[in-house]
């Protein structure tokens, strides 16, 4: 398998662990990441607050290149997954809207390229496929399953799974061995939009979703969403629970025994080297 | 007619100002009947003074002033669960995003506010480099809020384990990144394609200072 990769803005920067874990998993499984030449930022919520035909035009951009590339681009962040989704359901629109933007970025959506997501790309290989080369089953790890917002609404246009209750990750997290708990939480809003403006606000959200994770059983919360990540470990109080976060692709690299895992964990801000060793699943 | 609110307030009622949240959000808001599923799944519902179903209302009655001056416009955090969950097919969110760009317009807010200044300083960076910068977003944003010391020990943490590298990547077309934030505000978009035109003319080098 192969696709056009857009990492976006923040797999460069804050979640540089999901980008160097996912390039490593994908290696592993025999799916090539070709980085979309020249890609711009998605425009993120910020763009889409002030004019969702900015919002639209700039995400619209990054299909076109794909389109030049003729692979389907696999997006990591959820945000830019989000905002892709958006415009590739414009551009699949009969309507004023798909004209506007085609004629803005002097290109013909033919609709053969399409955008997915790096759990749905990854878990395409096939959940059997993935579990045959683990090397070191996740024994004894409770992971709570995080979806939060950005990769499930709205439902009619992102078409992630189930809208309120998704079972992907669950499923990929059996097949490495470990055990997803049953919690309430997989769709609620971490806050991370206002982890910046808000600290305070967003800090309730992040403590109401760890102590639930926590209540399920969890000793760690395993997600698909840089954004939830980031907030998860930096918006906590000292006295919430310590759980560690992972990215989906940060434990299938573990299970699989695929090399550079210590410096995916150095990166994190809540350290989970304690926790893996506890379950002999670290050195 | 006027209008009381139960802080005993009086303010006129103006049906302009539902046709024009209609219009620009693209929202059917006069399809709300108050079942308040948007106000049970809204993550800060609790924190905000007036929640996502009253703004519904505060529109549909046409209560210009008081909807603009809802807290919950700042602090909607975007997770689009009212939308999902609306019998009706109303996005709350959509609608806060245009009261956002009138209370601007309407000068309800100080153009130093911090919502609007991450806005703008997320847009400015995308249009100069068609990349946002981590590092530089968050220094500027500290500088014009004047915030510096706040999260200062995160931030250094971050920077230790390489969470905001130096140097990153800017686009190379820039030219075109431009255009395209030159094009939707030169265009005069239909209107509920811009939310907030005050905010776009900023960004794309059009609008004089902000």
């Amino acid at each position: 398998m192969r696709y056009s990769y857009y990492p976006g803005c923040s797999l460069a920067a804050a979640a540089a662990e999901y980008d160097l874990s996912l390039r490593r998993v994908c290696a592993a499984l025999g799916v090539d990441l070709a980085e979309l030449p020249d890609w711009n930022c998605c425009g993120a919520t910020p763009a889409a607050r002030v004019s969702t035909a900015l919002a639209l035009a700039l995400s619209a951009r990054n299909l076109a290149l794909a389109q030049r590339a003729g692979l389907d681009l696999m997006v990591p962040c959820a945000a830019c997954y989000n905002r892709l989704r958006r415009a590739e359901h414009a551009l699949a629109s009969e309507g004023p809207r798909r004209r506007n933007l085609e004629e803005m970025l002097n290109f013909r959506y033919t609709g053969e390229v399409k955008v997915v997501s790096a759990p749905e790309a990854v878990c395409r290989v096939g959940l059997r496929a993935i579990a045959d080369r683990v090397r070191r089953p996740l024994e004894g790890l409770q992971v709570a399953c995080y979806y939060g917002c950005l990769l499930v609404r709205p439902p009619e246009i992102v078409a992630f799974d189930d809208e309120e209750s998704p079972v992907l990750l669950d499923k990929l997290m059996l097949a490495l061995g470990a055990t997803p708990v049953e919690w309430a939480y997989k769709t609620d809003c971490c806050g991370a939009g206002l982890a910046l403006t808000r600290p305070e606000t967003a800090q309730r959200l992040v403590d109401r979703l760890l102590a639930a994770a926590a209540e399920a059983g969890a000793e760690a919360v395993v997600t698909a969403c840089n954004q939830c990540q980031i907030s998860l470990e930096t918006r906590r109080a000292a006295a919430s629970p310590p759980l560690p976060v992972f990215y989906f692709t940060e434990l299938t690299g573990l299970a699989m025994g695929v090399p550079g895992t210590g410096d995916w964990f150095r990166r994190h801000l809540v350290d989970p080297l304690p926790l893996l060793r506890r379950l002999r699943l670290a050195g | 007619m006027y209008l009381l609110t139960s802080q005993g307030e009086r303010e006129q009622a103006d049906p302009r100002f539902r046709e024009e949240v209609r219009l620009r959000s693209g929202q059917p808001v006069e399809l709300c009947f108050q079942c308040q599923e948007c106000t049970n799944g809204c993550p800060v519902a609790e924190f905000a003074a007036y929640r996502p179903g009253l703004v519904v209302r505060l529109v549909q009655l046409g209560l210009r002033h008081r909807a603009l001056s809802a807290d919950l416009l700042w602090l909607c955090p975007a997770c689009e669960t009212c939308a999902a969950r609306c019998p009706n097919g109303i996005s709350v969110r959509r609608v806060l995003d245009v009261l956002r760009g009138m209370s601007v317009a309407a000068g309800l807010v100080p153009l130093n506010h911090r919502e609007l200044v991450f806005d703008h300083l997320f847009l400015t960076g995308i249009a100069g480099r068609g990349r946002v910068a981590e590092l530089p977003l968050l220094l500027r944003y500290k500088l014009a809020t004047r915030e510096i010391l706040r999260d200062a020990g995160l931030g250094l943490r971050m920077l230790r384990r390489g969470k905001l590298p130096l140097r990153t990547d800017g686009v190379k077309n820039r030219a075109e990144v431009r255009r395209l934030f030159r094009a939707v505000a030169d265009a005069g978009a239909s209107p509920e394609q811009v939310e907030n035109p005050h905010l776009l003319r900023a960004t794309a080098g059009a609008g004089g200072g902000w």
